[in-house]
């Protein structure tokens, strides 16, 4: 089909609206973040003799004070000998068995940490131990009556290992999110025993939903390591093996009652022990303009 | 060799190019935040290319040909966006209403295309390149840019009309009609 002249010329005059008053904010090579990526290896390179020197140096002060103190104890017991005549007391050094243990993370329990991570002996001075999130929730506070669209997941993805869940609406007339550790056997909701890549598993549960997650992927899809069929469209990264639905909610109305079910189920595996590490942000671009977030990223952090 | 001396000066290429490369990364992200670090991606990777590019196209389209690979990948492995989406009115919104409702028109009806075909109408519509040189920076045949942009004009046509348009769009539109 020929293209119409007319609607190309508006789509051009568009485009000159759009971009052509738009300034890039990096306009000057010098201090780019490129320039400077470019730069910083560079730098290093020329440092690294003057570090390595100073090094060097150091080593030789340390080798030097050494001597000195190996000096200082023959002269000390030189003298302790000729004054006392007996033989210098050894005391034996006694290892402390606080210096092998970490301390435990503060986590709620039910912590993934395995007991041989946990009993690693420390190097060095103890670092400030961060607490290991385990679980998380989030309760709505907002009635989603009246919001004819309803409340659904409109993308959730593991596209670089971290979940990202993006609701059309505000998290506040979300019911409840939860994220909690869980483990083997699953069953899927007719009962059927199913399996999820993974050596540890966290349960997410979204409740108050009027639909299913549409998903960009089909379900097989959702392992790591499986490449997307359609372009454009990511799927699960390390260290999320899997993520799978479980259950899929069956309400068509936000209200919720005792006997309706409005639930999302999904079990994710992950290659091993892990924290949480949870954000909630507002991502307008799915057409949210309710105030407040619209969105979840959970990140998967290694157990210290 | 001329294509030799302009990347010799790559502190001058970057300046002559930038705006441009970086109009293009934000027609096809849509997102101001993520064609900065588009762009800035593209000349980190033209840069350390740069002993490897013969001169068989023009700088600029070997650039734009990086840029929209960054932009397309970006694309791919960033679902979320975490900033707000670009407003290139927002500090003059009561005096250009109307180029408001146009810009706000044309976005939408880019976003209705996949991010590869946004790049050909940005680089055919707003680039005023010829189909040769899009193919070329799209890593297609030049048969297959017409296929491409001809889909896309539909499919934007279908979107400005049966959507709302702004009264940006239907005063350009009457203009247009009426041999401007």
């Amino acid at each position: 089909m020929a293209a119409d002249p007319r609607f190309e010329a508006i789509v051009a005059d568009g485009l000159q609206a759009y971009l052509g008053p738009v300034r890039g904010p990096h306009p000057v090579w010098a201090g780019s973040p490129a320039q400077l990526r470019i730069a910083e290896p560079a730098a290093s390179s020329a440092a690294a003799p003057a570090r390595r020197r100073r090094a060097l140096s150091a080593r030789g002060r340390s080798f030097a004070a050494v001597l000195l103190a190996a000096a200082l104890v023959l002269v000390v017991a030189g003298i302790s000998l000729l004054a006392g005549g007996g033989r210098p007391q050894v005391h034996p050094i006694i290892a402390s068995p606080a210096s092998s243990e970490r301390p435990t993370p503060s986590g709620s329990p039910g912590a993934l940490a395995s007991p041989a991570a946990l009993s690693e002996p420390s190097a060095g001075p103890t670092p400030t131990a961060s607490p290991c999130l385990t679980s998380w929730s989030h309760a709505g506070t907002i009635s989603p009556a009246g919001l004819v669209d309803g409340i659904r997941t409109v993308a959730f993805d593991g596209y670089d290992g971290r979940l990202a869940m993006v609701f059309g609406h505000s998290l506040d007339s979300v019911q409840q999110i939860s994220i909690a550790p869980t483990r083997p056997p699953f069953k899927d909701s007719a009962g059927h025993r199913i399996t999820v890549a993974g050596q540890t598993f966290f349960q997410l549960a979204l409740k108050g939903l009027t639909g299913p997650t549409a998903l960009d992927v089909a379900p097989e899809e959702m392992v790591q390591g499986v490449k997307p069929s359609s372009p454009f469209v990511s799927t699960v990264a390390a260290p999320i093996t899997e993520l799978l639905r479980v259950e899929k909610p069956v309400a068509r109305t936000p209200v919720v009652g005792p006997k309706s079910h409005s639930t999302e189920i999904w079990i994710i595996g992950l290659d091993g022990p892990t924290c949480l590490s949870v954000r909630t942000l507002q991502d307008p671009g799915y057409g949210n303009l309710d105030p407040g977030p619209n969105a979840v990223v959970v990140s998967f952090d290694p157990t210290p | 060799v001329a294509f030799r001396a302009q990347l010799d000066d790559f502190a001058g290429l970057y300046e002559r190019t930038y705006q441009a490369l970086y109009r293009t990364a934000l027609g096809v992200c849509g997102d101001a935040s993520l064609a900065a670090d588009v762009t800035q991606d593209a000349y980190l990777a033209a840069y350390r290319q740069r002993a490897s590019f013969r001169g068989d196209v023009p700088v600029e389209a070997w650039l734009h040909r990086i840029a929209v690979n960054a932009a397309l990948s970006a694309l791919r492995h960033r679902r979320v966006r975490w900033v707000e989406p670009f407003d290139p009115l927002r500090h003059d919104r009561s005096a250009r209403a109307a180029e408001s409702d146009r810009i706000v028109d044309i976005e939408r009806a880019l976003a209705r295309l996949d991010p590869r075909s946004r790049a050909a109408v940005v680089l055919r519509y707003f680039h005023d390149l010829d189909y040769a040189t899009i193919a070329t920076i799209l890593g297609t045949s030049v048969g297959n840019v017409g296929s491409i942009l001809s889909r896309s004009l539909d499919r934007m046509e279908a979107e400005l009309t049966d959507g709302e348009p702004g009264a940006g769009l239907a005063v350009v539109r009457e203009e247009a009609e009426h041999g401007r």
